[in-house]
């Protein structure tokens, strides 16, 4: 009976949190139907939708060829990110040694870094590398600082694995490759699963190196976006239409990998 | 070991802009490069005779301290609301996600336009409810309460997303055996649940600081630092020196203060989060 | 073996010979600039140089130019510079006297070029680019509201209702219209660029300079009584300034004037359009255009030009200085005006046709003889930040205008101090 109460309460809470997070989504998702005038209008609810904005952003800017550069660029990132950055990360959580925790630290100083600073010796080396404007340019750009928070985040997910896992497997004849692949990636996925929708997502929406490393031939939608910002104010209803559809690849890529997150371990670890 | 490549190549692309970054903050360069470099301590002398720095870095680390508290025990407690296998839940996760997959810049935007005093949706709520000024935004104190809203609104769901992915690598049996031996949800959650998730709530307030430390575009797009420099965070003080400005030297040594000040936590983050 | 050889000599040869000459562009991101990039297959084929067009947001045009742009190397050959950074850029750019003879396209006609929008290029004594936009304060006043309320306004206030053509005009008519449930002028009040514009403006408006530029230095000219008045009237005009006034910047303003709850406020003529235009405004076809109201020492109006300059380490001169004409020509003006631009041309400001369409070039050219510019400076960032932020704590009542003024020049000296660069 307590069990019940104590459910449905808890239903009416997440209704309540979800409905509270969503409002702001909400506007942007109203505003992106809406004409400029009537964003200002202040009547909520009340307007005639219309397609325009979208229309206007799909066809007269370079906006979907920007999309397009964009979901190259950050889905190569991030497949690069968690292969390396996997293989990194279990190292790291593994294997103990005694300066562990400063290269980790070490890993992680580039992120926190103010962008600023980066900016200048970035755009100096991809200049002399030929780099700059160039698809390969950015994704390695973003690689660089996808893998140490692909490695960071991993790390409590290997260093969370029963070593009993391990000695099972070893006691069969596992190599270290197999060991990594078939035993601990499968059962990190959840953290991988993780890491991959948030490296995703730091490069979708990373600005500043799109901005100073990208140029006329490569634009990505996070700086494409910024022409809706106009000169002196925004472009409200493109700019809604725009940040909806940039919205649409991450939220199918997050519900998709949905189930690899909450998928139970499998319990044939030891005993199979 | 196979991980060494990867390091090797992290480091190398690492040190280049880390170093370049270190240094730059000892000269006296600028980004209109046309006089000569020299090298020199005034940024740092500076740096700690200025109040705007001060400011500011009060102003930036305040931030943290209260918005990251709050994003993980709210991500917290709806990690663990949603923690039963109801197929509507998988919507519901996906959906919760979608604050922090918006654009930082349209985020801050919406929320400008939603406390716009008589047109807004929020500054109409708030004036109903009596709740602070009219213009939230040309407030000193309430433009620092709406980023802090702001920024607890769009990333809780980040440790909310985490903490689920943890409590699925927890051991079920662990759980399970609790229960059975008459454990309340209460105790079950703070005599197993946390001890045991402590690596991945260490791991995601750290990658949450790292990103709080560099915070720009929805506080910039909402405020532009703010009435009277009110809502001028690190962060932004150290792109108004260096983009607009254009003292990149000078920006390069509040960025390396700011960052020396934050390796403990980080330190310390990075510790919590290995032990098993 | 060696006839392939020259063979294949010859064809790199002569494709090198052939091949187009590349130029670099760098310019801001907006509906212009976009409309600029349609117009490109005309240039490339009248002249044979391919284009490569960059947009950025105009907020990081400054910080991106410098990365790319030094006295020895430049990634671009023909940049745009908003008008209060030619101090800072000019010693990276190719004076305009020096730049190159065109082959197609012909230098504009300096005299069709507003005087004033010349001057934006200017910097001791250097022409440092072409202004390609006449961009300045434009005074937009609601015809309709007149209209409706002159006859009472007259018997009130005992003058003919107009558009304000003086700060006190201002004053009383917007006194006049908060009882009637309008506001009688909006401000610009976030802490960006566009207050340190208020600032001046109204500084001047009653008769102060801030810098005046010597031989090798600046004197700082500021009189604290003139800006006390100066601030002291802004504040009294700000009781009748929408709520959230002084939160209001370039979105606030325009959703409130398209609303149609403001009667008189400036407008920079890029947004105007927007306010024409009947799906975004509901006030479109009742705007008047002037120039500002006049304060007690004159009729002043902010520019805001940007210019285009060659920078002195561009790899193909020539070919920027084609682009640069191509865009200053009248067929290209003409064709760009429905999209945007405001041309600097005087032919193309006055022409009858387009004024039909676009009545606010009017306003244009009555508020430039007026124009003036925020203070030239090679550090004008940081002189920007240091005005915009004292007088927004004045205005809003945070500090008093006294004190803000004398923080205002404490500042400034030791700004100027700081870089050598004080003077008397």
């Amino acid at each position: 009976m307590k069990n019940k109460i104590l459910t449905q309460i808890s239903f009416v809470i997440v209704l309540v949190t979800v409905a509270v997070e969503m409002f702001p989504l909400i506007v942007i998702f109203i505003n992106s139907f809406k004409k400029d005038i009537d964003i200002w209008m202040g009547k909520f609810l009340v307007f005639k939708p219309t397609l325009q904005s979208y229309t206007d952003v799909l066809t007269n800017s370079d906006f979907p060829r920007a999309l397009t550069n964009s979901l190259i660029v950050a889905f190569s990132t991030t497949v690069i990110a968690i292969l390396l950055g996997s293989m990194a990360s279990y190292g790291l959580a593994r294997f103990q040694f005694k300066i562990r925790n400063v290269v980790i630290l070490i890993l992680l100083i580039l992120r926190m870094i103010p962008q600023i600073t980066l900016a200048v010796p970035f755009y100096m080396m991809f200049r002399s590398l030929g780099l700059r404007d160039t698809l390969l340019g950015l994704i390695l750009a973003h690689t660089s600082f996808n893998l140490p928070y692909v490695i960071a985040l991993l790390l409590p997910f290997f260093a969370d694995i029963p070593k009993d896992y391990e000695e099972a497997a070893r006691i069969d004849g596992c190599t270290e490759v197999m060991l990594f692949w078939k035993i601990f990636f499968p059962l990190a996925s959840p953290g991988i699963v993780v890491a991959a929708i948030f490296a995703f997502l730091m490069s979708w929406n990373e600005f500043i190196y799109a901005l100073i490393l990208g140029g006329s031939r490569v634009r990505l939608a996070s700086v494409a976006v910024q022409s809706f910002l106009g000169q002196y104010a925004p472009l409200w209803g493109q700019l809604s239409a725009a940040g909806m559809l940039m919205l649409i690849p991450v939220f199918i890529i997050t519900l998709g990998l949905q189930r690899y997150i909450i998928q139970g371990l499998s319990a044939g670890g030891i005993k199979g | 070991m196979f991980l060494l490549p990867t390091l090797l190549a992290i480091i190398f692309v690492q040190f280049y802009p880390m170093f370049y970054g270190l240094i730059l903050s000892f000269t006296n360069q600028t980004l209109l490069r046309v006089q000569t470099v020299q090298f020199t301590l005034s940024n740092y002398q500076k740096m700690f005779k200025e109040p705007q720095f001060q400011y500011s870095l009060w102003l930036q680390f305040s931030f943290i301290f209260i918005a990251l508290p709050l994003e993980l025990v709210i991500g917290f407690f709806v990690a663990l609301l949603l923690d039963k296998p109801f197929r509507v839940f998988k919507v519901v996760r996906a959906l919760l996600m979608l604050p922090v997959f918006v654009l930082p810049v349209l985020s801050g935007l919406t929320w400008r336009l939603m406390l716009q005093p008589k047109y807004g949706v929020l500054a109409r709520a708030f004036e109903t409810l009596a709740l602070g000024p009219s213009a939230w935004l040309a407030d000193t104190r309430y433009a620092y309460i709406a980023i802090l809203l702001q920024d607890i609104w769009r990333m809780w769901p980040f440790m909310f997303l985490l903490i689920c992915a943890g409590l699925t690598s927890l051991p079920q049996e662990l759980r399970e055996s609790a229960r059975l031996d008459g454990a309340s949800f209460f105790s079950e959650t703070v005599y197993i649940i946390i001890p045991c998730l402590k690596p991945v709530l260490s791991m995601a307030i750290l990658l949450r600081m790292i990103d709080a430390l560099r915070i720009f575009s929805e506080v910039y797009v909402m405020t532009y630092g703010g009435p009277s420099n009110a809502t001028m965070l690190l962060s932004l003080y150290i792109h108004k020196q260096g983009f607009e400005f254009g003292n990149i030297s000078y920006a390069s040594a509040m960025g390396t203060v700011l960052l020396f000040l934050a390796l403990p936590l980080a330190y310390v983050a990075v510790k919590k989060s290995l032990k098993v | 073996m060696k006839r392939c050889l020259i063979v294949i000599l010859a064809c790199l040869l002569s494709m090198s010979v052939w091949a187009a000459t590349v130029v670099r562009v760098l310019l801001w991101d907006d509906a212009l600039t976009q409309a600029l990039k349609k117009g490109l297959p005309i240039f490339e084929q009248a002249t044979g140089i391919k284009v490569e067009l960059e947009l950025v947001p105009s907020g990081v045009l400054l910080s991106k130019s410098l990365m790319a742009v030094t006295p020895d190397t430049s990634d671009y050959d023909l940049i745009a510079v908003d008008e209060p950074f030619v101090p800072k850029m000019a010693p990276l750019l190719l004076p305009f006297a020096q730049w190159p003879e065109t082959d197609v396209y012909p230098q504009p006609d300096m005299n069709d070029i507003m005087p004033y929008a010349v001057d934006a290029g200017y910097w001791r004594g250097e022409l440092w680019g072409l202004p390609i936009n006449a961009n300045v304060y434009v005074w937009m006043t609601r015809k309709d509201l007149i209209e409706q309320y002159k006859d009472e306004f007259k018997e009130e206030y005992g003058y003919e209702m107009t558009v304000p053509y003086t700060l006190t005009e201002l004053l009383n008519m917007a006194e006049f219209l908060s009882k009637k449930g309008i506001y009688g002028w909006a401000p610009f009040t976030k802490p960006t660029e566009g207050s340190t514009c208020e600032a001046i403006w109204m500084f001047k408006s009653f008769g102060t300079d801030v810098l005046e530029v010597c031989e090798d230095g600046y004197r700082v000219v500021l009189d604290k009584a003139k800006a006390v008045q100066a601030i002291e009237f802004y504040k009294e005009l700000l009781k009748y300034a929408p709520p959230g006034a002084l939160d209001y910047g370039h979105a606030e303003r325009i959703a409130a004037f398209s609303r149609g709850e403001v009667f008189s406020m400036f407008q920079w003529p890029a947004i105007i359009p927007d306010h024409e235009d009947p799906s975004k405004s509901i006030v479109a076809g009742k705007i008047a255009y002037t120039a500002p109201p006049a304060g007690p020492a004159g009729t002043f109006a902010i520019r805001g030009c940007w210019i285009v300059a060659i920078p002195k380490a561009a790899k193909e001169k020539k070919a920027a200085a084609e682009f640069a004409f191509w865009w200053m020509a009248k067929e290209t003006g003409k064709s760009l005006i429905p999209v945007g631009l405001t041309p600097a041309r005087v032919s193309l400001l006055l022409d009858k046709e387009i004024m039909a369409v676009k009545p606010w070039f009017i306003g244009i050219f009555r508020a430039m003889p007026h124009a003036v510019a925020r203070p030239r400076f090679e550090y004008y960032p940081e002189l920007s930040s240091i005005i915009r932020t004292h007088w927004l704590d004045a205005i809003s009542g945070r500090t008093s205008a006294a004190e803000a003024v004398d923080k205002m020049l404490t500042e400034i000296r030791s700004l100027l101090k700081e870089h050598d660069l004080l003077k008397g």
